[in-house]
């Protein structure tokens, strides 16, 4: 919604929030859009009220059905620490922690030594950490804690900074050791109002008469600011980030319309103002790809003639850094759906940069979903797109480094497969090889986690711990597989999964499952050699699987069949087993991947 | 601005802030709203503000049981 996206008049959203929550209900609810269901304790260190109303919204925003507890006013600490049946009961999914530094029960005095500031500092810390700690252990949830914000005044001024007695010195000390906390803690994240509110105003943040009259840290207007940053960091952390850039290029990444002024006459570089505020911006662009963002054009241009401003020699942004590239006259909606496709990710995930009001609300009616800032001029581009969170960071992974690579990679194949009639050749023509051995400590929890995380290529549907992953690997008698696939664009990494249960002369398959990322690539018949080939070694003549039929798993529905296994049985849940005969007679199914030996 | 107009965009306010129908006139206290409660009270004293571009002071705000007083700030203020 266009009021809970920023630039956002909080005032507006604070007058209007009973409206702004029907109002989004009702959009749902019109289009049967489910709401992903979360329930988050509020713990306060002040009050909190419009904070959780204001969160409600920002969450239903993004897709999600908040439920809350709140704690009574100033509890924070008291509703971890102590028993809480309450609390027990409600089981939240996140604990947000919203502390600031009224909280702090010591300061410094001008009077105190080394050792009282330290002893105090680490006094401050360990009060946090004790209950950082219980909430962790007692709920399993995630935490999200308010570092502190600057304080309002300054006793010693500018050495406020710079002395161990000064409250900015000593705040500064202590945000320092919740980083480290957080840097040592899984699913603890802090909410940084230190720099909201530095970002909102100092001053304006901290409006005493909220806290004299209503016992509110931060003035009312900034809560909205507050709950968007949680929203984002919340929307973060259950994969509702955006994912890819779809940029516009006239007026966008460069100043003037190239078709007209020629690659020359464009506005970029250090030459002009508006020139360096252009460089800025694809420089800041070109960063995202780093973290793994995908980037795309999508630009009314002949694609020749766009081309031609990416060799401008003050362009920062190449023709390399784009994996889809869309310059041509149609509808920029579709372009960027031709694009989701070629990527295999959702329309919706894409943040599309268009100077062009007229451009921007085609797209924003057509892909409702996708994220649509507001531009006004190129030196407030920056601000206008950071400022909404789109790309919010919880954790930074190799793989965000090389997901660019990976996708193009992929786009590579899709080409390459184009050229080819004959399917058989064109996976030749990848050059695969293969690694499928028993799981081993080393591919454990990567296996796990794709047990749980396959649905199309899944034929049992069957959820397994790392604890069941353990005890099965270890028992000798069984057959666990993983199958990693290699090929001339790039390495796919562990693919496949397969856990067999051995049982004096048969192997029954409980789960196998593989990626998306390598359907159809024919990897399940070298996975089915091996198997044969291992259960030969235990003297396993018999290799029996079923079916289980999900909303998803459609496509492997006739699988053992087309692996020369013999239906057995059809039940009324729709369940088919099967039963493949290991005699001398069988031939290698595998004809396009080289194994390697391991 | 005469009482009236402020008495108007009062009830705008208390309108979208209460989200319900509810008629105010100068003698509506706090008590004759069921929905006017503490946590409504701080979102309605916000939109006046910032509707009429005032700051009240804290001993404003603590006199502010009844329309009519709201009303007599704002014209002294607005």
């Amino acid at each position: 919604m266009r009021e809970l996206e920023y630039p956002f008049e909080s005032q507006y959203i604070i007058r209007k929030k009973r409206g702004i929550k029907k109002a989004l209900l009702a959009y749902y609810s019109d289009n049967g859009t489910a709401l992903q269901k979360k329930k988050i304790a509020i713990l306060g260190g002040s009050t909190t009220n419009d904070i959780k109303d204001c969160m409600e919204l920002f969450l239903l925003n993004h897709g999600f059905e908040p439920e809350f507890y709140e704690s009574d006013y100033g509890q924070y600490w008291q509703d971890v620490m102590f028993d809480n049946e309450e609390l027990d009961r409600f089981a939240p999914d996140i604990i947000y922690i919203h502390t600031s530094n009224r909280n702090i029960n010591e300061w410094p005095q001008i009077t105190d030594n080394e050792e009282v500031i330290e002893r105090k500092l680490l006094g401050e810390y360990e009060r946090f950490k004790v209950m950082w700690d219980k909430a962790e252990e007692k709920y399993k949830a995630v935490i999200i804690q308010n570092n502190m914000e600057n304080p309002a005044y300054r006793l010693l001024g500018n050495m406020e900074a710079t002395d161990s007695h000064g409250r900015i010195n000593f705040i500064n000390r202590l945000n320092q050791l919740f980083y480290e906390y957080c840097n040592a803690h899984k699913n603890f994240y802090i909410n940084d109002i230190n720099y909201l509110s530095a970002s909102f105003g100092l001053d304006k943040w901290n409006d005493e008469s909220y806290w004299y009259l209503y016992k509110y840290s931060l003035s009312l207007e900034a809560v909205p600011v507050l709950c968007h940053n949680i929203a984002n960091i919340i929307k973060a952390l259950y994969g509702k980030n955006k994912k890819a850039f779809a940029l516009d290029m006239d007026n966008t990444l460069w100043g003037g319309v190239i078709s007209e002024e020629g690659a020359d006459g464009i506005k970029l570089g250090p030459d002009t103002p508006t020139g360096q505020a252009y460089s800025d911006f694809q420089r800041y662009i070109k960063s995202h790809k780093d973290r793994g963002i995908l980037l795309n054009i999508c630009s009314k241009n002949e694609e020749a003639v766009a081309k031609e401003g990416l060799m401008n020699s003050y362009s920062e942004l190449k023709e390399d850094d784009f994996l889809g590239f869309k310059a041509n006259w149609n509808e920029k909606s579709n372009s960027i759906i031709e694009i989701a496709g070629e990527l295999n990710i959702l329309p919706e995930s894409f943040v599309f940069v268009d100077d062009n009001p007229v451009e921007r609300d085609l797209v924003k009616n057509r892909i409702p979903g996708a994220a649509v800032p507001e531009l006004s001029t190129v030196e407030c581009y920056i601000k206008e797109i950071d400022k909404n969170g789109y790309f919010e960071c919880v954790s930074l992974s190799t793989d965000d480094v090389k997901r660019n690579e990976m996708y193009k990679s992929n786009m590579l194949r899709q080409t390459e497969q184009n050229k080819y009639t004959d399917y058989s050749e064109f996976l030749k023509s990848l050059e695969m090889t293969a690694e499928i051995a028993a799981i081993s400590d080393k591919e454990m929890e990567r296996a796990t986690q794709l047990s749980n995380k396959c649905n199309q290529f899944n034929l049992t549907n069957k959820k397994i711990s790392s604890e069941d992953m353990n005890n099965i690997c270890e028992n000798d008698n069984n057959i666990a597989l993983y199958g990693k696939l290699k090929d001339k664009y790039g390495d796919n990494g562990l693919v496949t999964v397969l856990l067999g249960r051995g049982e004096k002369n048969i192997c029954y398959i409980d789960l196998w499952v593989m990626s998306c990322r390598v359907l159809k690539r024919d990897m399940e018949n070298a996975v089915i050699d091996k198997l044969v080939e291992m259960c030969r070694s235990k003297g396993i003549d018999t290799i029996r699987g079923y079916y289980n039929p999900s909303s998803k798993n459609g496509l492997v529905k006739e699988l053992y069949g087309q692996l020369g296994f013999t239906k057995t049985e059809s039940r009324d849940n729709g369940d088919t087993y099967w039963e493949l005969k290991i005699d001398s007679g069988y031939i290698s199914k595998n004809k396009v991947i080289t194994m390697e030996e391991i | 601005m005469s009482r009236e107009v402020v008495l108007e965009k009062m009830k705008e306010i208390f309108m979208d802030v209460l989200d319900a129908e509810v008629d105010i006139t100068e003698e509506t206290k706090r008590q004759d709203i069921e929905e006017w409660d503490s946590i409504a009270h701080i979102n309605i004293i916000m939109s006046v503000e910032s509707e009429f571009g005032i700051k009240f002071t804290l001993q404003e705000v603590n006199e502010m049981t009844e329309i009519g007083k709201i009303v007599t700030v704002v014209c002294e203020r607005a």
